[in-house]
């Protein structure tokens, strides 16, 4: 019986579930297909679907068999673009018209969120066509579509997407305004333009604001520099020091810009910190191998970054306290929708408690005890104002400042019956940037687009020392006195304009071209000392001055086209012209660039590259640590410009929208790297340091393995570098030799949990092979020179150094955690707490080894950093 | 959850430190003769010939293998020179040697890999002193200015070439007396400063009387001379010197190629440096043109000692320089040129003539 009423049922609800099936309805249907096929439908909501579908069951049908059972006999177009499958219309052609030329108009404009703030790489793409572009580093983009009616989406990781329906019958202006959700998944924008996949150029990374601003931060406070630090390829020097070394290169190879302008000092507290204030950074790009043409003036790698215009409608900012600085950010309009500030600075505060309290000590201390004076600090300053004319015109100024001071002074001071004696020993060093840029970008016609820029930088370091003595008797009116004064300085002024144009000739190509100037005055190593003697010194007085400076032109123009054939090829293809003056000579390169992307399948594409770059200044320093006393220099008539060429190979694999993986290849070779050749002096005099250093060779090669996982509340990320880094210098050694950084080996693993309650989680694990010294290997006799040769048999002996960077140290690791707390007040502020830890298992890694030769070989280890916790406070309004 | 958060953390926190060991152990390489010689074009040469011992099995005051046992080729325009064995490591030659004469050197030892070397005599550079001044420096040990004799000698480079040099100075002291009479009063005077002090030219005779003389080679204060390395008081901190191995004070024509060049070295006067009050004092000048392995080698033995910043493992440190094929040491061929005697315009000449007497 019950088997009987199985049967019945079954017959009676097939052909209901049969003639269910039928009427699905067909957005039913497209869902259906999204869910199997993990893709997502992107259409306009005018586009005529059936209401239903009636075609054949879609279930277990691959992608391919869904498209055409579901739009095959419509009138419906599909187009499959990664993980996107867009539809439109078929427009059947206009009986009347002719079927010939095609009328087209140029859509153009910007992409900013709510606040008025240009959003860079932002993607614009047509539904309907599914021409797409992205948004130039000023958020202006121009879309070159046939007339008729479209669907305009702007997409932008962070941002909710905005799409906006027009019909196109002119040439049109329009502005995108995204709203931020931070709970959208990191990859929501799924065919971004800027993607790994998309882009042609190898070795980008776009870095935004929240990734810099991660849970954790060294000392409290967030730094671009670390965070570059992580990525594949760059290896990181001694540990708290900020070096990069891209591919291989020198410290002074990266090219920095803040807002165009170069940046000569890049770190604080002799690179404990980096020179940005995180604050007001809105986007960097960091490129370490397919460079586009735009960029010049340095070998290894270019961080591009620009700050945020500031909040166009309301007013708001933060404020922030850490255990060493502390930071405030303001942001708003002037005029609302037209003039907006952006300001922030930062800087430490410890000597703001120190000197008091050591001025206490002071005043408590007896007479007879030294007086001490301590202080430290830094600071950074950005300013920018932007105004916007009208929606073709805007014009920005931004200025940053950043400086270094160090100041230490001890008085000592005594009475002996009625006389008295007093000396002061003072000593101060100070150092920074200061950077200004006035901009004007101007939509010239739909599809041309300028911006054209004024620029200064100022670059200074300073090293004083003051010494003071008096002796003075009560009973005779005559004093001895002494005092010395000697101070270094080296500075650099840099004054030039830019000209760039961004134009859109047609969906297929996107050029830029420009053309830059800069007049370069460096004055390395002007000093001064005077003495003043006199009583019962020997009267005396000395004035010694000291100058050098050294002027250069250079000049840059660059053409380079974004070429985009289809969907499967497209490439960057470019050439940079340079020209630098300098006395008694003028150099000349032309340096290609060139990139291509070929992307066979929508999860998987291949890139290749060939790079040439050159780089006219440099910095001279014979330390592996960052000095006050290095200073810059142009190249002279006597040497030639470093060169470097670099052929990058990748493998870009997306195989859904949670993971990314990526593998490249590079090989880069450079020529003219300089190196100091004698190291009897932490800098060559100025007036003949090009006399003074060898020219050598670089080969760099390696692979880097990146991978990622992102959801909407969980990122993960992992790398490896596996690379060799090798010199030669004829004049230091004959072979080619193992590098310092010549890390062999580097891992880098990061977690970030947003856990959705107001607490997010950051771990960031970091490994590399360690960094190599030389050590020597034999004693040996003494030798006896011409002269003093006797017969006399004299057996010391002196250490042999046979091969530079012989031994490796310890490998380097650490963990970094952090955590941010977040709380939004009942007034509708953010409170931050962050907690991080900076090395967290307490691996005291090897900073450097000495050693000592002088009686016994010995070697010491010296590894000082140890767990460094850290705490913050934010308020966020 | 905070609490979980923060307990995780002090978990952390209690971590125990580490610190990687450093163990260098396995730089075994293999062993080779050190060779030195230094032919210049004076008939005798001595070769020493020595084993060298692991890093780390040593110090610095461990005595060395003396290879007495090599058996050692010296040839001179390719001919073979007769080799004496002197034991204990050195070796003797005695040749007629000429500028531009190739010297070869091979030694081979059972033990040992066979060691051979090439090198070339240079051409002697003349060089005179022009003058000699008195300057003032200033000290930073001493926070005062010091006075010193500054030693002006030129002499030209060859255009075109790249030339390497040494230079000493050379200090002749006198020691005796000047007794002056005067109106039948006598003075005796011991050195030359009050000696101009209070002397009269006027005397009615003088006495001088040199009794000893003693020669050596001064330190140079490069203070004013670029060729040999200005060193500023930044260099000072940061652990640089200037210091000149063995007062072998070498210099390349970098900064003036091919021009006629003065050398200003400053040298304490004779007052400070020797033990007794000289009377007198003059300087010579020699000029030595090394070969360029000779330099290179000397010079990198100058650097390392020049560089505490590198023995921290903070900056480059420079390679040992050697041009012994499977072995260490120099075979450094070298001429040289002594000037005249030169007497600083302040000493009066008679103070330099023994046994002088005047009535």
């Amino acid at each position: 019986m019950k088997f009987k009423s199985l049967i019945y049922c079954f017959l009676l609800l097939f052909p209901l579930a049969v003639s269910a099936q039928k009427q699905l309805s067909m957005r039913q249907a497209i869902k259906q297909v999204e869910q199997q096929s993990h893709v997502s439908f992107v259409y306009s909501s005018d586009l005529p679907l059936p209401a239903t579908y009636q075609g054949r069951d879609l279930t277990g049908l691959s992608l391919k068999e869904s498209l055409s059972a579901l739009f095959g006999a419509s009138s419906i177009g599909y187009k499959v673009q990664g993980q996107h499958v867009l539809l439109f219309a078929h427009t059947a052609p206009s009986k009347s018209s002719a079927p010939s030329r095609l009328i087209r108009h140029t859509l153009s404009g910007y992409v900013q969120d709510k606040s008025g703030e240009t959003l860079i790489n932002a993607t614009v793409r047509d539904i309907s066509t599914g021409a797409a572009t992205i948004t130039n580093a000023q958020g202006f983009f121009s879309l070159t579509l046939p007339e008729g009616t479209h669907t305009l989406r702007a997409s932008y990781v962070g941002y909710v997407d905005e799409e906006i329906h027009l019909t196109l019958k002119s040439d049109k202006n329009i502005t995108f305004s995204l709203r931020a959700d931070s709970l959208l998944p990191e990859i929501a924008v799924v065919g971004d333009l800027n993607s790994p996949l998309a882009t042609p150029q190898t070795g980008k990374y776009s870095l935004s604001a929240r990734d810099i601003n991660t849970s954790f931060s060294l000392l409290s406070s967030p730094d671009v520099v670390k965070t570059l630090q992580r990525m594949s390829g760059v290896n990181t020097g001694v540990e708290l020091m900020s070096g990069m070394y891209v591919h291989g290169g020198d410290g002074d190879e990266n090219l920095f810009m803040i807002d165009g302008t170069p940046l000569y000092q890049i770190n604080h507290a002799v690179g404990l910190f980096s020179a940005f204030n995180t604050d007001m950074i809105k986007n960097i790009d960091f490129y370490k191998g397919g460079f586009p043409a735009r960029y010049t003036g340095r070998l290894s790698s270019v961080i591009d970054a620009r700050t945020s215009d500031g909040d166009f409608q309301h007013f708001h900012g933060s404020y922030r306290i850490g255990m060493l600085d502390g930071s405030l950010h303001l942001e708003g309009p002037i005029v609302k929708g037209r003039t907006s500030y952006n300001f922030g600075i930062r800087r430490t505060w410890m000597d703001l408690i120190s000197t008091p309290i050591l001025w206490a000590i002071n005043a408590r201390n007896s007479k007879e005890d030294d007086d001490v004076m301590l202080s430290y600090f830094f600071h950074d300053l950005n300013l920018k104002l932007t105004h916007i004319f009208n929606d073709r015109s805007r014009m920005s100024f931004s200025l940053y400042s950043g400086m270094d001071r160090f100041k230490g002074e001890i008085t000592s001071e005594d009475s002996y019956n009625d006389t008295h004696y007093k000396e002061t020993n003072e000593n101060s060093l100070k150092w920074g940037n200061l950077n200004m840029a006035l901009q004007y970008q101007h939509q010239i016609s739909p599809k041309l687009f300028g911006q054209f820029a004024l620029i200064y930088t100022h670059n200074t370091s300073n090293i004083i020392s003051k010494d003071q003595e008096y002796n003075w008797s009560d009973r005779i009116n005559d004093k001895d006195s002494y005092y010395m004064y000697r101070k270094y300085h080296s500075y650099i002024d840099d004054f030039g304009y830019r000209a760039h144009f961004d134009w859109r000739p047609s969906p297929q190509h996107h050029l830029r071209f420009g053309q830059d100037f800069t007049f370069h005055a460096f004055h390395p190593q002007t000093s001064r000392f005077d003495l003043h003697t006199s009583g019962s010194y020997a009267a005396d007085t000395v004035h010694n001055r000291t100058a050098n400076r050294l002027k250069a032109a250079e000049f840059s123009a660059y053409i380079e086209d974004d070429i985009r054939l289809n969907e499967m090829w497209s490439g960057n293809a470019g050439v940079n012209l340079s020209l630098f003056h300098v006395p008694h000579r003028t150099f000349f390169s032309a340096d290609p660039r060139l990139s291509i992307r070929f992307q066979p399948w929508r999860k998987l594409a291949f890139k290749a590259s060939f790079t040439g770059m050159t780089q006219y200044v440099m910095k001279i320093s014979n330390s592996f640590i960052d000095l006050p006393t290095d200073y810059w220099v142009p190249i002279t008539h006597r040497l030639n410009p470093k060169r470097s060429w670099q052929t990058t190979v990748g493998t870009y694999y997306r195989p859904n929208r949670r993971w990314m993986l990526s593998l490249e290849g590079y090989y880069k070779r450079s020529s003219h790297i300089l190196q100091y050749a004698s190291w009897n002096g932490i800098a060559p005099p100025a007036d003949k340091w090009d006399r003074l250093v060898m020219d050598g060779s670089g080969r760099f090669y390696g692979m880097e393995l990146d991978a990622a996982y992102t959801t909407s509340k969980l990122r993960i990320e992992g790398s490896y570098t596996l690379s060799w880094n090798e010199r030669f210098y004829p004049d230091f050694y004959k072979e080619w030799y193992a590098d310092k950084f010549d890390n062999r080996h580097k891992v880098n693993l990061l977690l970030h949990w947003d856990t959705g309650r107001g607490v997010s989680l950051y771990a960031d694990w970091s490994y590399h092979s360690g960094n190599r010294i030389t050590v020597p290997t034999q004693w040996i006799m003494q030798p006896e020179l011409p002269q003093t040769t006797t017969a006399e048999i004299y057996t010391a002996s002196i250490p042999v150094y046979e091969r530079p960077y012989n031994y490796k140290m310890p490998d380097y690791h650490r963990l970094d955690i952090g955590m941010d707390f977040r709380h939004t007040t009942k007034r509708g502020h953010q409170r931050i707490w962050n907690i991080s830890l900076y090395n967290a298992y307490c691996h005291l890694n090897s900073m450097f080894v000495s050693i000592d030769t002088d009686e016994k070989f010995k070697v010491r280890n010296h590894a000082y950093i140890p767990i460094i916790p850290s705490i913050s406070y934010t308020i966020k309004f | 959850m905070t609490l979980r958060y923060i307990s995780f953390l002090l978990l952390l926190l209690t971590a125990a430190s580490c610190k990687d060991d450093i163990d260098i152990k396995d730089f075994v390489q293999p062993a080779k003769l050190t060779i030195y010689a230094m032919p210049g074009t004076e008939d005798t040469t001595y070769i020493r010939i020595s084993a060298g011992i692991p890093i780390t099995d040593g110090n610095s005051s461990k005595e060395i293998p003396l290879i007495s046992d090599a058996q050692v080729t010296y040839t001179v325009d390719d001919k073979p020179q007769h080799v004496d064995n002197l034991g204990r490591g050195l070796y003797r030659v005695v040749c007629r040697k000429e500028p531009g004469s190739r010297i070869s050197i091979q030694a081979s030892h059972p033990d040992y890999p066979t060691a051979t070397a090439h090198t070339q005599i240079p051409e002697a550079v003349p060089v005179k002193i022009l003058n000699t001044a008195q300057v003032s420096i200033y000290d930073d040990n001493s926070a005062t200015m010091l006075s010193y004799d500054q030693i002006q000698a030129s002499f030209k480079d060859t255009p075109g070439r790249h030339d390497y040099y040494a230079v000493q100075v050379i200090a002749q002291y006198f020691k005796g007396s000047a007794a002056v009479y005067k109106d039948r009063e006598q003075a005796y005077f011991n050195n030359y400063s009050s000696f101009n002090t209070y002397s009269r030219k006027d005397y009615d005779s003088i006495r001088v009387v040199i009794t000893d003389t003693l020669t050596q080679i001064v330190p140079i204060n490069t203070a004013h001379e670029p060729a040999l390395g200005t060193m500023t008081d930044i260099d000072d901190f940061f652990g640089y010197g200037n210091y000149f191995a063995w007062n072998f004070n070498i210099f390349d024509d970098a900064l003036f190629d091919g021009q006629e060049h003065t050398l200003r070295l400053n040298v304490r006067n004779g007052l400070y440096s020797i033990p007794f009050s000289p009377l007198s004092y003059q300087y010579q000048v020699v000029l030595y043109r090394l070969s360029p392995e000779f330099f290179r080698y000397v010079h990198a033995i100058n650097l390392q000692d020049n560089n505490d910043l590198s023995s921290m493992g903070l900056a480059q440190i420079n390679m040992s320089e050697s041009n012994i094929e499977n072995g260490y040491g120099i075979l450094g061929a070298w001429n040289s040129h002594a000037s005249d005697m030169f007497r600083p315009a302040f000493i009066p000449s008679i103070l330099f003539t023994k046994n002088y007497e005047e009535r």
